[in-house]
């Protein structure tokens, strides 16, 4: 064996190896390293990132809209998004477990939840939203139970209304992605949506989470609250009243009503009837609606039945323009009255028509009105006198005087889809020649304001001459109740003096006492108004019977003009279509419930106090000496005491004890026997007086309560609470209602 | 003779502490990436997340307790297994090709007890064998006959044994291995520039004539043309590199090694260094594997004998290429081809054998000469009455 040195030749090679191996080689690799890490070291980076995270969404809760009280409009209920992540479910046992569970709890197809879970490269397969707490909880239960791989929950969730039907077109509502689609709900949406927060958390190369917490949480930003100015009594109690009118009068084009202080531009009522259930939005429940879409050929009736729910959803107040009609008077007067053309003293002849350029304008009255005074012209809605007036305030004053009033401009209130109205061009409006549509203009006929233009209008003139903008929302407060946003009444000009108002207040208060608003008036208060009947003659068409929209536009209490209300039936079809007759009892209805609401007491004049209601006391079980020496005291001597049967006790009576009823009812004392089974028919009363009405109630063996207006000559009853015919227990009170009629005719024009 | 073992005793010095310290420091980082980089595997296979780092540590100590006895055997002695080693590496290649397994499909792995690559043996037969070859027959070795031909055939069978495996990475290994003896030990360098010159030739007459091989090359250069399928891997390395940047997310920190990195804790383990210690953790962990082979060929210069000093050539040239293909892979600057990492990568017998090889590189650094080189004008043989018995 050979033990030989190593060689030159090899030292030399070796010298070679180790620059080549221990120095050359490894120049790449670090070129390539400062490459990767240093140079472009962020687009690996974010690569990187991207496909190590993933992203989920928090929804953030929307806020809740409130009423004035803080009671609750509009609230978002949790609900549950459920969703499989396929990669964690790996075996088909697992994949028809999965789906089985999920059918079966969900009510879902199988066969398409299977489906879904085979979509391996997916960790994010919705099966179903807005699934309810009770399901969840439900689920929940199953996959505990199971030990299942690969269903999650995620909160979500889902509008609810409370109140179901009430301010819909105010309120709105939200679509799928809890977006607000209309009304108040779309016009804060910024404000009630909130900020969505995110988990980013780490996931490895399947698609689950890491063993070790990477994750990063950014929490949703619930959204504002809102406070509405709207007052959910107030507005229930609006409902109510206009709801019955709209169905009692036959509108065929829906009703509407607001109800506004005057002194803030605060919208304390706002609706239109007939409604939609915000909880189910998409129901069209009109069967006129629904008739007409089912009219419609098959391919329109998507369409139509778009249309259709869009009108549904449409504010009259805000979206739809009328003609406003006699109500439009008190402007004109205003004006009058503002500019020194007119005072209280002034007095105008009505002959019946006036003869304008080369044109004759009736007024509703044919005969004419005589001799009126200013405020006569307003009790009595003469046009003439209107006339008049107006031809002294002249084209450009007039014009200038709507335009102040704010008619020809949106009013800024914070509802979506608000219209403007339509009005004469300016040049063509104050050509002196053109007298015929100044005349016309007057009594609120040939242009269209919507009914929001035209209370904010009317509010200014009540109010002592200031317009106000009107708005629905009080303010925007954050989750901790601090308020971020504070709606200040905005005074937007002054428009007339406090003298103008205050005489037009009187003349307003007239109309109600005593002139064509009398159906608005209520026992204790107040109220001032005015009454609008006017044509859609815009609309009419050949050979249909003539479309009208009455209206009625109040005020009270008078001693301190505060609350102004708009009601407006569109296209009554019953025996009335007029103003007088359909709007203003549905205002007289509201405020007879809303002014005591509001804290304003009724003052009584000495003829009303005797009309007082007694409550009636107990006698069953005494001798009926005794219960007619009790019946005879101070407090029930007005009562009609009768006697059924001739035992010694009384047994039973009717009313019952603890009713109220008029001082002046007949009470029934049976002597044996009970009142179930005596029954009386109910008389018709319809078109009677108030005293034929009660008198033929009392024959019958029935008792009275008269609604509506009942001091006033004149009045006859239009509705009775229990239909003519029907046999019921015997001094069972019949509610009929009496407005005046013949001495209201307003006439329309 | 206990006067002469005496003697011998009394000539012997201490190890090259520089290459000790070299190879001490890269298993100390070696180990602890290891446990970084494969806690995430262990997880999601349902070990405990110690499980790999526990295995390695025992082979570790095992392989230090063996590096410490080799290095007190003397080398010489060894020798005479060299013909032993080839033969038994050829017999457990052809067992291999009949009972082995591999995760793939291929047979790479032998478990006779012990689970391990023949391949590794094979390693070192190449050395001992060459190294022995070269010290008898160093004055012929620029002849064909002498200096290729045996060379050829040996490398050959091997290379041909492993290709049936199949196990690509380890016959470039093999070959590099072999190619760099054999250059040490005199073959003319025209052979390497022949060889060299043909497998460029055959390369570019691959690229331009298979479509395969032009796949695999865009690949390799463009790994982002199939981020999914094939460019994967080196993908994925390279979000795992570039995420480092210049300092690294911090020890612990990789997110590439949740499942993303193929073989994190094993052949990308080095894309972990880089994503956990950046830029600058993965040059000072190159630059002490650039010291280890400097270091092992500076040994080689000083060995005593021709026998010692290839032996250590062929051991650094395995270190070297390993290294080099590895980091070459794992920042694509080579194509996609298994190979670990020396003292890093997870592999029980591997490092067992690589530890007994830095044993020899230890003991012929105990022998070295303590002053400048040999004249080459001395007599060869000169040594050898020193060393007969």
């Amino acid at each position: 064996m050979s033990r030989k040195k190593v060689t030159t030749s090899m030292l030399k090679r070796t010298i070679i190896m180790m620059v080549l191996f221990g120095v050359l080689a490894f120049l790449p690799m670090v070129i390539k390293l400062v490459h990767v890490q240093l140079i472009d070291a962020d687009f690996y980076q974010s690569k990187a990132a991207d496909q190590q995270t993933r992203d989920t969404i928090i929804t953030p809760k929307r806020g809740i809209i409130y009423d004035r009280n803080m009671k609750e409009l509009a609230v978002s209920a949790t609900t549950e998004t459920i969703y499989i992540s396929p990669v964690d479910i790996e075996t088909a046992e697992q994949e028809s477990e999965v789906a089985r569970v999920l059918s079966e709890t969900l009510e879902l197809d199988y066969q398409s939840v299977l489906e879904k879970t085979k979509n391996k490269k997916s960790y994010y397969q919705v099966i179903k939203k807005k699934v309810d707490e009770e399901e969840a909880t439900a689920l929940r239960t199953r996959i505990k139970e199971s030990e299942i791989v690969g269903i999650h929950l995620a909160e979500d969730t889902k509008r609810y209304y409370p109140f179901g039907s009430m301010a819909a077109q105010v309120l709105g509502f939200c679509g799928d992605e809890n977006s607000g689609l209309a009304g108040i709900e779309a016009m804060y949406e910024e404000e009630l949506k909130g900020m969505p927060g995110r988990i980013i958390a780490a996931k490895n190369a399947k698609g689950t989470a890491m063993p070790f917490k990477y994750e990063e949480y950014y929490d949703a930003q619930n959204g504002q609250n809102v406070v509405l100015t709207i007052d959910a009594t107030i507005q229930q109690i609006l409902e109510k009243h206009l709801g019955t009118a709209v169905i009692d009068s036959g509108a065929q084009n829906r009703g509407a009503g607001i109800v506004m202080d005057v002194t803030t531009g605060e919208i304390l009522a706002l609706s239109t009837m007939g409604g939609f259930d915000l909880n189910d939005p998409f129901k069209i429940e009109d069967p006129n609606a629904l008739s007409r879409i089912e009219a419609a050929p098959e391919e329109e009736q998507g369409q139509i039945r778009s249309n259709e729910l869009n009108a549904m959803w449409r504010s009259k107040i805000i979206s739809d323009s009328y003609e406003p009609g006699s109500t439009f008077k008190i402007l004109t007067i205003a004006m009058g009255v503002e500019e020194g053309v007119v005072n209280a003293n002034s007095t105008f002849s009505c002959p019946g028509y006036m003869k304008v350029g080369d044109r004759t304008i009736h007024c509703w009255k044919r005969e004419g009105h005589g001799t009126v005074t200013l405020s006569g012209a307003l009790e009595n809605s003469c046009n003439c006198a209107l006339m008049q007036i107006v031809s002294k305030i002249g084209n450009t004053k007039f014009f200038d005087y709507v335009t102040a009033f704010g008619l020809r401009e949106k009013t800024g209130v914070d509802l979506p889809g608000e219209a403007s109205g339509y009005f004469f061009k300016e040049a063509e409006f104050k050509n002196p020649n053109n007298n015929v549509s100044l005349a016309v203009a007057s009594f609120g006929q040939t242009f269209k304001v919507t009914p929001i233009q035209m209370i904010t209008a009317v509010s200014a003139v009540v109010n002592g001459g200031k317009l106000l903008k009107p708005h629905i929302v009080k303010e925007v407060v954050d989750q901790n109740g601090i308020a971020v946003k504070t709606a200040e009444p905005e005074v937007i000009r002054q428009i007339v003096s406090k003298e103008t108002s205050a005489f037009i207040c009187s003349s307003l208060e007239s109309v109600v006492a005593g002139g064509t608003g009398k159906n608005a008036s209520v026992k204790g208060y107040r109220i001032g108004g005015k009454t609008g009947t006017s044509e859609k003659i815009d609309l009419q068409k050949e050979g249909e019977p003539e479309k009208y929209v009455a209206s009625f536009l109040g005020v009270a209490p008078m001693e301190a003009p505060r609350y102004a209300i708009l009601i407006i039936v569109d296209e009554p079809s019953g025996s009335y279509v007029e103003g007088s007759q359909v709007a203003a009892p549905v205002a007289g209805k509201v405020y007879g419930e809303i002014l005591p609401y509001l804290g304003i007491d009724p003052v009584y004049s000495e003829e009303e106090m005797t009309k007082q209601n007694i409550y009636l006391p107990n006698v069953v079980g005494m001798t009926a000496g005794d219960a007619k020496t009790m019946l005879s005291s101070k407090r029930y001597v007005n009562l009609k005491v009768k006697t059924v049967g001739d035992g010694a006790t009384v047994t039973d009576q009717l009313p019952v004890y603890g009713t109220s009823i008029p001082d002046d009812s007949q009470i029934v004392l049976y002597l044996g026997g009970s009142a179930q089974n005596d029954l009386v028919e109910v008389p018709n009363v319809i078109g009677m007086s108030p005293e034929a009405a009660n008198r033929a109630l009392t024959n019958a063996g029935l008792m009275c309560t008269g609604v509506g207006v009942t001091n006033e000559n004149g009045i006859t009853a239009t509705k009775q609470s229990v239909a003519p015919g029907t046999k019921v227990q015997r001094t069972t009170n019949v509610t009929v209602e009496f407005y005046a009629t013949s001495s209201v005719a307003e006439g329309i024009g | 003779m206990t006067r002469e073992k005496k003697k011998q005793k009394a000539k012997l010095g201490g190890f090259d502490s520089i290459y000790l310290i070299l190879v001490l420091v890269l298993l100390g980082i070696g180990l602890v990436m290891m446990f970084s980089a494969s806690y995430p595997s262990a997880y999601y296979e349902g070990l405990k997340s110690t499980h790999y780092f526990m295995r390695q540590l025992g082979f570790a100590a095992l392989g230090l307790v063996v590096m410490f006895a080799v290095s007190f055997i003397d080398y010489r002695r060894l020798r005479a297994l060299s013909p032993l080693l080839m033969g038994v590496s050829i017999v457990l290649l052809v067992m291999v090709l009949i009972i082995g397994t591999g995760n793939y499909g291929e047979k790479r792995w032998l478990n006779l007890g012990v689970r391990f690559q023949p391949s590794e043996i094979a390693k070192i037969a190449v050395t001992f064998f060459f190294a022995s070859y070269i010290s008898t027959h160093s004055d012929k070795m620029r002849t064909f006959r002498y200096g290729v031909l045996p060379f050829v055939i040996v490398l050959g069978v091997l290379c041909g044994l492993m290709f049936l495996e199949p196990h690509l990475s380890g016959a470039i290994l093999i070959a590099g291995i072999g190619a760099v003896i054999m250059f040490v030990g005199g073959t003319h360098w025209g052979w390497f520039a022949g060889v060299i010159g043909l497998g460029v030739t055959g390369g570019i007459l691959a690229i331009t004539q298979l479509d395969y091989a032009q796949a695999r090359l865009r690949v390799w250069l463009d790994p982002f043309v199939d981020p999914k399928g094939k460019g994967w891997q080196a993908v994925q390395s390279l979000y795992a590199i570039g995420s480092g940047g210049l300092f690294g997310l911090g020890f612990g920190n990789s997110r590439q090694k949740y499942l993303y990195l193929p073989e994190a804790h094993n052949d990308f383990i080095f894309a972990v260094v880089c994503e956990e210690l950046g830029f600058i953790g993965a040059c000072i962990i190159m630059l002490l594997f650039a010291l280890l082979i400097l270091r092992g060929f500076w040994i080689a210069t000083r060995a005593k004998d021709q026998f010692g000093a290839l032996l250590v050539v062929g051991i650094t040239a395995q270190i070297a290429l390993q290294t080099l293909l590895n980091i070459g892979v794992v920042t694509g600057v080579l194509p996609v081809t298994g190979a670990s990492l020396p003292f890093f990568s997870y592999g029980g017998t591997s490092l067992l054998l690589l530890l007994a090889e830095v044993g020899i590189v230890l003991s012929v650094s105990r022998r070295m000469k303590t002053d400048a080189p040999t004249d080459p004008k001395q007599p060869e043989e000169s040594m050898d009455g020193e060393e007969a018995e």
